[in-house]
């Protein structure tokens, strides 16, 4: 008999019509209507409203998150199979991304993150000094989280409400909802009582019945992970406060002094690259390299070298994906064919192209990368700046961190960080912008 | 190659199999020896250790076809992109015209002919009209777009010249001088016209946005246009607006607002790179040409086909063109719904495919997305 998983999860004695899907060995359980679910959450949200400000004090959540991050380490730990199975990555990867995500989940983190953008968290609960008198910061009725198939954003997104005391609908994505049920599940198995306040509840995108509702509240926020579709959709239909974490992207710019060097460069690369199979919105697409074009062909053989050694695997993909990287993967021998300077170097799971063409050029991910030749930074300037939507991190191994961001100030790049160093790993503003600051309003009393 | 009229959907097998065979290896044997860029695309692909080195010698049996070295449909997009059409054309072949796909993209992707490959693709494709869609000389055809003068897109030109080698001059265009008027309005006074000088049957054709859009006005006003033919539709079910046109939906509103039974709504695969289609029968399949060689590739190694049921790359490759290696492999995902050794449930030969997407990660491209944008662009002019 197959394990079975519920991957919604409500405060709601009683019994729920659900229906079931089968993913490898494994069904999962959702609900079969749940904009029933959503109606409940809707009808007493004034109340859950009122009682999650009555019950805690905003001091109490980063020790709750902080103790549900060690237990989702071991819930993951012990569910390792279906996680794989809904994610697609293997275990022992899983075991490396779980670990860093909740690495940084710390109580004193978070209150440093609170305190940086407030100053006092006792705002977030009464009436406070402050430098006009006395001010209190009033979250949303309620905010509904939508989160994409990457497993990641969870327990910092459910932490900016949850800190401001608001209740969530979280909805799962429907190809993965297994981590943000273990996320609340590890939260309940530290406080029972605050799974009144965080549901799961995963619907069809589109969804009238629901979306029609749940966006239609002037008083609510949405937070939003996906494509741009997905992003449109939410945004044409609320009448409340958006915060919106759009698809993507981040670039290399590295610099081969000496070939000595090559080899440690490579690996770095490879480390970004690797990470979550460039599925994350820190990953990077392209490698620009100021250097020789010989020493980037060399870098791209060392890479390609590194990627099939790689002792993580590559996540299990589909025939749309295998499509697309097949046809880059021809279309690029023919343009070798046809004499343009072109290098490919295609792994057992990974694909490295060298092309002299300078255009930034977005990935079809999964270990797929472009490294193109540049003579300095400024040649940058023209061909990056169409991309400023999708720009993300720049990954470098020049000493100039700061002056690269200053370069680079009207591109929408928000993280300047190490070669190897992609991943996020403390994540303070996120997307450039800060994660609680915009979910509250400030009320002074003079 | 054998005259295609020589046999029909009814063949046998094996007939057809050494038909698809014969064309294919021989155009492969003349690419191969004339056109210096694939054959350098051949010897690439061994030197990146993908399959073995392979010369025309090696095609020796109806599965050696599978190894012939295919192009990615999305290298010609390339091409047109940078201005080398030119680059991939065989040595000593005269360019007489050319053809586009889409251009939703960017530059339109330009397909260059010369007049003997084009003569050969028209053969097959009228045959093809013949046979699966019963289209006869005296039967009119209107095109719900915008004629040959103002569309370079394969999916105008390729059809005009289908058509026209069946029915002669008895074709119209919708679209042909002002959009000043609802489309179903216009389509209805050019129906009455027609019928009022002639019995013969009136057939449709054109892209899925503008039959929904005429359907949908009828619909609206309750008015229905008896054509008495088929609608024949081409093109993609994207729009610009509005997502994926609701293909059952569409389906049902046409039958009921031109008064024919479902069976005649039919719809067909463009294979825009080699300038053919493959339309439905009665049953809905869409039926390979017979002297194509259309298969279902395994995304990672092209050279293998998948089984029959499983999705994978659709692939095609024609005997009819020397003007550039027509042997492609598509961005679309697929399945073979009857092989090449079986009947489909109509009675003629296979193989039929289904379309079922493009693979996702690609960017959208289509020429009725292109027709669309063009047909609006008319209706602003008229505006203005």
């Amino acid at each position: 008999m197959k394990k079975k998983y519920r991957v919604y999860s409500t405060p709601k004695d009683g019994k729920i019509d659900e229906y079931f899907k089968e993913v490898d060995k494994f069904t999962l359980v959702y609900p079969s209507k749940p904009e029933l679910l959503i109606n409940d959450f809707l009808k007493d949200v004034n109340k859950l409203s009122y009682e999650f400000k009555e019950e805690y004090s905003a001091k109490d959540i980063p020790k709750i998150w902080d103790k549900a991050g060690k237990e989702c380490i071991k819930l993951c730990e012990e569910n390792l199979d279906v996680l794989s199975a809904t994610t697609k990555f293997p275990e022992e990867a899983l075991r490396l991304y779980v670990k860093n995500i909740f690495d940084n989940l710390k109580e004193d983190y978070l209150l440093k993150i609170v305190k940086g953008e407030i100053g006092n968290l006792e705002y977030l609960d009464k009436f406070a000094p402050s430098i006009v008198g006395y001010a209190k910061a009033y979250g949303p009725k309620y905010a509904v989280h939508i989160f994409p198939e990457t497993i990641g954003p969870q327990p910092l997104s459910t932490f900016q409400t949850g800190v401001i005391k608001t209740p969530a609908i979280c909805k799962p994505s429907s190809g993965e909802p297994i981590f943000t049920t273990l996320w609340i599940d590890s939260l309940k198995e530290v406080d029972e009582n605050i799974g009144k306040y965080i549901w799961s509840v995963p619907w069809k995108g589109g969804n009238e019945k629901i979306e029609d509702k749940l966006f239609g509240n002037e008083d609510s926020a949405i937070i939003v992970y996906g494509d741009n579709i997905t992003i449109d959709n939410v945004k044409s239909k609320s009448k409340g406060n958006v915060l919106e974490y759009p698809f993507k992207a981040g670039i290399e710019i590295i610099k081969i002094n000496n070939s000595e060097e090559i080899n440690e460069i490579a690996t770095k690369l490879v480390k970004d690259i690797s990470y979550m199979d460039q599925c994350a919105c820190f990953s990077p697409h392209v490698v620009y390299v100021i250097g020789s074009p010989s020493d980037s062909k060399k870098l791209c053989e060392k890479m390609a070298k590194e990627l099939d050694n790689c002792p993580i695997k590559r996540k299990k993909i589909g025939v749309d994906e295998k499509s697309v990287i097949s046809m880059l993967k021809y279309t690029y021998l023919l343009e070798k064919s046809a004499g343009l300077d072109v290098e490919v170097y295609s792994g057992k799971d990974s694909l490295i192209i060298y092309e002299e063409d300078p255009s930034f050029q977005l990935s079809p991910l999964f270990r797929t990368i472009r490294v193109k030749p540049i003579k300095n930074i400024g040649e940058l300037v023209d061909l990056l700046y169409g991309y400023k939507n999708y720009l993300q991190t720049i990954g470098t191994n020049l000493k100039e961190k700061e002056k690269i961001a200053d370069f680079f100030e009207d591109y929408g790049i928000s993280r300047v960080v190490d070669i190897g160093k992609m991943p996020i790993n403390k994540l303070h503003h996120h997307e450039g912008r800060p994660l609680i600051l915009p979910l509250i309003r400030w009320v002074d009393v003079e | 190659m054998d005259n295609i009229t020589e046999f029909g959907y009814k063949t046998e097998s094996e007939k057809i199999k050494k038909l698809k065979f014969e064309g294919i290896k021989n155009n492969f044997e003349y690419l191969y020896n004339n056109n210096p860029f694939y054959r350098r695309y051949c010897e690439t692909l061994h030197e990146y250790g993908i399959g073995d080195k392979i010369t025309p010698e090696d095609i020796k049996e109806y599965e050696d076809l599978y190894k012939i070295p295919l192009l990615p449909s999305d290298f010609f997009k390339e091409l047109s992109t940078r201005g080398l059409e030119n680059y991939i054309i065989t040595d000593n072949v005269k360019i007489d015209t050319f053809f586009t796909t889409s251009g939703t993209t960017g530059t339109a992707t330009k397909y260059l002919f010369d007049e003997e490959s084009l003569k050969l693709i028209n053969g097959e494709n009228i045959f093809t009209c013949k046979e699966i869609l019963n289209v006869k000389d005296g039967d009119k055809i209107i095109f719900l777009a915008p004629p040959p003068e103002k569309s370079k897109s394969g999916l105008v030109q390729g059809a005009y010249r289908m058509f026209h080698g069946i029915v002669k001059d008895n074709i119209y265009f919708l679209y042909e001088e002002s959009i000043e008027k609802e489309p179903s309005k216009i389509l209805e006074e050019l129906v009455e016209k027609i019928k009022r000088e002639d019995n013969g049957k009136i057939h449709l054709y054109g892209p899925p946005f503008v039959y929904y859009e005429i359907a949908k006005e009828l619909e609206e006003e309750n008015k229905i246009i008896d054509i008495s033919g088929k609608c024949m539709i081409t093109g993609g079910w994207k729009r610009w607006k509005g997502g994926e046109i609701p293909r059952e939906e569409l389906y049902n509103i046409i039958a009921e607002r031109f008064n024919i039974e479902k069976k005649d709504v039919r719809d067909g695969l463009g294979l825009t790179d080699i300038f053919m289609w493959c339309p439905e029968c009665e049953y809905h399949k869409k039926h390979i040409p017979l002297g194509l060689h259309v298969s279902i590739r395994d995304p990672e190694n092209f050279n293998i086909p998948v089984e029959s049921g499983e999705e994978g790359l659709i692939a095609f490759m024609s005997p009819y063109i020397k003007s550039y290696p027509p042997f492609v492999v598509t961005g679309d995902i697929g399945v073979e719904t009857t092989s090449v050794e079986e009947f489909c449930e109509c009675g003629r030969i296979g193989n039929t495919i289904e379309h079922k997407r493009r693979a996702r990660g690609t960017l959208p491209r289509g020429c009725a997305l292109v027709l669309e944008e063009l047909i609006k662009r008319m209706e602003n002019e008229e505006k203005i």
